[in-house]
């Protein structure tokens, strides 16, 4: 059990100004060392005992890191502030599934501190920014001294806690392909209070044309090891008109395609029940988006 | 052994420099070095807001915070908040006005969310009051009576 009172590890403290002094340190002290930016994630887990670096690594400092540019793909610096991404897709009114995932969040003091790559670098199944940048087809670039690569939010996610980031790589940035003129996206999630770790939320983007949902992509969040997307039931309704039946098939496929835990937060019998209207008011938000009717 | 850091931080408009341990937390610092113990230890964990201070006009957690992480930093605690003549500040003159305090943990980190807020938007309606002190957790109030103060200092 751990203090939540002091820190009681010892460490050595690395404040790199430049991303190649970071991979840098990394090569260096890689399995040893622990990346951390705003620190609501990595400090409990100090606290907790679930880490134990000999050295943190400090990307606060690192101005490169802190970006958010856009032509045709959305390119936002893995440093950037929760805060600020939530303010970029609240005026473009784009990215609307990211915008609900942020605003969820809800503490402006988590917001001010917790960065994207770092909500994405923890890899909890319940991370709130994962589900809507796995239906927008997000990527992260990951950069190393060997050099820079780029996966699928898809493969990036391993496990719980756990990424394809090897010990002397960190996250350079996050990309998101720019949505179609006919496509909207939204986001929900199921939490006890105002501002808590999601029991189960839900990501929806669809593609229409008139009555028709010629693509649709949903992932969840809390419902396995990982985010995940949920093929099965984005193959019922991707090319086929939408109907009421349709939609009920969907949302049982969905719930039956669902590994849920029971845990602190929820059963597994619950998330699963729940998962179907969630993935509902989902598709319903995300459908209305899209500027037509439902 | 790990080896001590120089620090410096204005203070509630104090320039302090001090010798911290990389593991000391922003918290503790302000509390038992400077002897600022209004901010709050509550939950340890980023949950209910005790902890808030303004780090360059942002409400942070400072029991999430390395205290050298935020070296050069402009801090302001409740402490720093009334004049230096010891003239409160209107939103503590309106948590007294509408008696917005029980137990009074909570206090000083609803009065800094109540500040950050009217600074950026001096006139928010109540919805917007009450988005921004979500991360706040207040036991005893129910929360109207803050609610109620924080309306009383809008523009």
């Amino acid at each position: 059990m751990g203090n939540t009172r002091i820190l009681t590890q010892e460490f050595e403290y690395l404040t790199p100004q430049t991303v190649s002094e970071a991979l840098q340190l990394l090569s260096q002290y890689g399995q040893d060392a622990k990346i951390i930016a705003g620190g609501t994630d990595v400090v409990p887990q100090l606290k907790y005992e679930k880490i134990s670096p000999t050295h943190l690594i400090t990307v606060a400092r690192i101005s490169d890191l802190n970006y958010i540019q856009e032509d045709k793909i959305l390119r936002i610096g893995a440093g950037t502030k929760l805060r600020d991404v939530k303010m970029y897709c609240g005026d473009k009114q784009r990215y609307q599934s990211l915008h609900d995932a942020l605003c969820s969040i809800g503490k402006v003091q988590v917001m001010n501190m917790g960065t994207l790559g770092g909500n994405l670098c923890t890899a909890s199944p319940a991370a709130d920014s994962a589900p809507p940048l796995l239906v927008l087809e997000g990527r992260v670039k990951l950069i190393s001294e060997r050099g820079a690569r780029t996966v699928s939010l898809g493969d990036f996610f391993q496990g719980s806690n756990m990424t394809a980031m090897q010990p002397n790589e960190m996250m350079l940035e996050i990309q998101i392909p720019k949505p179609k003129r006919n496509s909207g996206d939204a986001f929900i999630k199921i939490a006890r209070v105002a501002a808590d770790i999601s029991k189960i939320s839900c990501a929806v983007a669809v593609e229409r044309n008139g009555d028709i949902c010629t693509s649709c992509r949903i992932a969840m969040g809390a419902v396995a090891a990982v985010p995940i997307r949920i093929p099965a039931a984005e193959r019922q309704l991707s090319g086929q008109r939408i109907d009421d039946e349709l939609f009920e098939e969907a949302a049982k496929v969905l719930s039956a395609d669902i590994k849920p835990l029971t845990d602190l937060r929820s059963t597994e019998s619950y998330r699963r029940r729940v998962s179907e209207i969630l993935f509902k008011d989902t598709f319903a938000k995300a459908w209305d988006r899209t500027g037509g009717e439902k | 052994m790990m080896e001590k850091r120089n620090v410096s931080y204005t203070v509630n408009g104090e320039v302090i420099e001090l010798l911290v341990e990389p593991n000391a937390l922003l918290i503790n610092v302000l509390r038992d070095e400077l002897y600022l113990t209004g901010a709050k230890y509550c939950c340890g964990t980023g949950q209910c807001g005790g902890c808030t201070v303004l780090v360059n006009g942002e409400p942070i957690l400072s029991c999430l915070t390395l205290a050298v992480a935020v070296d050069g930093a402009q801090i302001l605690t409740i402490e720093g908040i009334a004049e230096p003549d010891g003239t409160l500040d209107p939103i503590q003159e309106a948590f007294l006005d509408n008696a917005a305090i029980q137990c009074g943990y909570c206090t000083p980190g609803m009065i800094l969310m109540a500040k950050d807020l009217l600074n950026k938007n001096p006139s928010p309606s109540e919805d917007q009051i009450r988005e921004h002190i979500k991360g706040n957790l207040c036991r005893c109030t129910g929360y109207h009576r803050i609610v109620k103060a924080i309306k009383s200092c809008r523009e």
